[in-house]
């Protein structure tokens, strides 16, 4: 029994060594957002998922990850819930515009007062925006920036008045096949559509498809932002596919304004861009479009550790 | 190295519940603890390719209602036949103790995961029936070696196990992926 013990404590104690040197590795923090003429040009993900919900990192975790991965903001957006935002509204960023996520908390009154550049510390980033992925049984929808749940029951276009109703922009997800039966007359009235998307790695026809659809949206809407998006669960990275957002200030105001005007240039998983070629050409000049920065071996190292510790647990003793 | 006890009930579950392993009240904080670590880790692979210390234990104490669920409906199965030949709580360890299929798959998903992305999410799936097979002949020897129920009355419990188990994740999926709008959609 004593040989088990100290089999047991000696696998416990690889786990830990490894959370460990893992933790004493974790040295990335995200620079701050660079200007680009009258531009701050905000690197976000408009389309992630968090727990509670089917996300696997809690929203405090998935705001470092988004500091690891170079992202100034990320949109967490579960499907037909808002409980993050709900249970730690002072982890989400305020809209100073009035739409705040809930009554705004203390926390986040005084996140906004820095990110207004009051106080002088500048900017707390990255930027947590609440959201909700729309799902209903006809397409998916990100309602950017909203306060309380969207009923997915709403027909199509009134779906999107009230996500403009609560101060949101409302962004089409993984519009192709099954995920898109919405109606014509939501074209017209989208903000943004996803044209990054992880899907086209996993679908032969994504890119095709999701171009098509946004050159769709841009024939009746040519103010329709291009969005990229990593639609993260939890399968790294975070911030796999991108969006680029030119905005005037580094808020969340300053985020949903520039996608109204369609200041956005998307980028997928081998770096292709998409949207206005002057905006693309002026990304390409300031040199931060960039891919997902990768972990250290030293970092695979000891997950591996980790991993080893908890096989040897469960198999040996 | 000798082999562990929950990987020789995966093995021969029948045998090892006969003999009834000695183990105490003390395995169910354990293997919630266990259970815990295990998916805050794997999940931290999975989801960042990096474990820290702030990492897992924010994932197990998030995720930590998933092996409580389990001792939930342990016990459920114990209280269904309390004329079994050890005490209540030794005989939820005992269940518990038939985790392995699901740790290693848990395991191997974050491995498949960090190694091949979102390539690795439908093989996953597919190899979730290896799983789902074991448990249920574990949960029947555990009824009739432990329990000492009849083979129709292991069968049923087995069945109901399961079914409650998969119930409550179907609740859990319902409000995380908006399963009623999905079921909708496939349904037109």
């Amino acid at each position: 029994m004593a040989v088990v013990r100290a089999a047991r404590w000696l696998s416990w104690a690889l786990v830990a060594a490894a959370a460990a040197g893992g933790s004493l590795l974790d040295t990335a923090r995200a620079a701050d957002p660079k200007r680009v003429g009258p531009y701050h040009l905000i690197v976000a993900d408009f389309h992630v998922h968090a727990f509670p919900g089917d996300g696997a990192l809690p929203p405090w975790e998935l705001a470092r990850e988004a500091s690891r991965r170079g992202l100034h903001a990320i949109v967490v957006s579960n499907h037909n819930q808002m409980l993050a935002p709900k249970i730690m509204p002072g982890l989400f960023s305020a809209d100073e515009a009035g739409g705040a996520a809930h009554p705004p908390s203390r926390e986040a009154r005084r996140r906004t007062r820095r990110s207004l550049g009051e106080g002088g510390h500048g900017p707390r980033l990255p930027l947590l925006i609440p959201a909700q992925e729309v799902t209903t049984p006809r397409f998916h929808l990100v309602a950017v920036g909203i306060t309380s749940t969207i009923d997915w029951r709403l027909p199509d276009v009134e779906m999107i008045d009230a996500i403009h109703a609560q101060g949101g922009v409302a962004v089409a997800a993984h519009p192709v096949g099954r995920y898109w039966r919405g109606s014509d007359a939501m074209l017209a009235r989208l903000d943004g559509a996803e044209v990054a998307h992880p899907l086209t790695e996993s679908l032969a026809s994504g890119r095709d498809e999701l171009s098509a659809f946004f050159t769709r949206v841009h024939a009746v809407n040519p103010g329709v932002a291009p969005i990229g998006s990593s639609d993260f669960h939890m399968i790294a990275p975070l911030g796999l596919c991108r969006t680029y957002v030119f905005a005037e200030s580094v808020t969340v105001t300053g985020v949903l304004d520039a996608i109204r005007a369609g200041r956005t240039v998307a980028e997928d998983k081998q770096g292709a861009l998409y949207g206005d070629p002057t905006l693309i050409q002026t990304l390409n000049q300031s040199g931060a479009a960039a891919m997902v920065p990768p972990n250290s071996r030293w970092v695979w190292v000891s997950a591996a550790m980790a991993l080893i510790g908890l096989l040897a647990l469960i198999t040996r003793v | 190295m000798v082999v562990s006890p929950e990987l020789r009930i995966l093995l021969n579950p029948r045998r090892v519940y006969a003999q009834a392993p000695a183990v105490g009240a003390s395995y169910i904080l354990y293997y919630v603890l266990f259970f815990s670590v295990l998916i805050g880790v794997a999940a931290s692979v999975s989801a960042t390719g990096r474990v820290t210390l702030a990492l897992v234990a924010s994932l197990a104490v998030s995720w930590m209602f998933v092996p409580l669920l389990h001792v939930l409906i342990a016990a459920a199965l114990v209280a269904s036949a309390p004329a079994g030949r050890v005490t209540s709580n030794r005989a939820i360890a005992l269940v518990l103790m038939g985790h392995a299929p699901w740790s290693l798959w848990v395991l191997l998903s974050s491995v498949m995961a960090a190694s091949f992305g979102f390539a690795a999410w439908r093989p996953m799936l597919f190899v979730a029936l290896v799983p789902i097979a074991l448990t249920f002949r574990i949960v029947h020897a555990f009824c009739l070696e432990v329990l000492q129920t009849s083979a129709r009355g292991a069968v049923m419990r087995t069945l109901v196990h399961q079914a409650l188990t998969w119930l409550v994740a179907a609740v859990y999926l319902e409000k995380a992926v908006g399963l009623v709008p999905r079921i909708y959609g496939w349904l037109s």
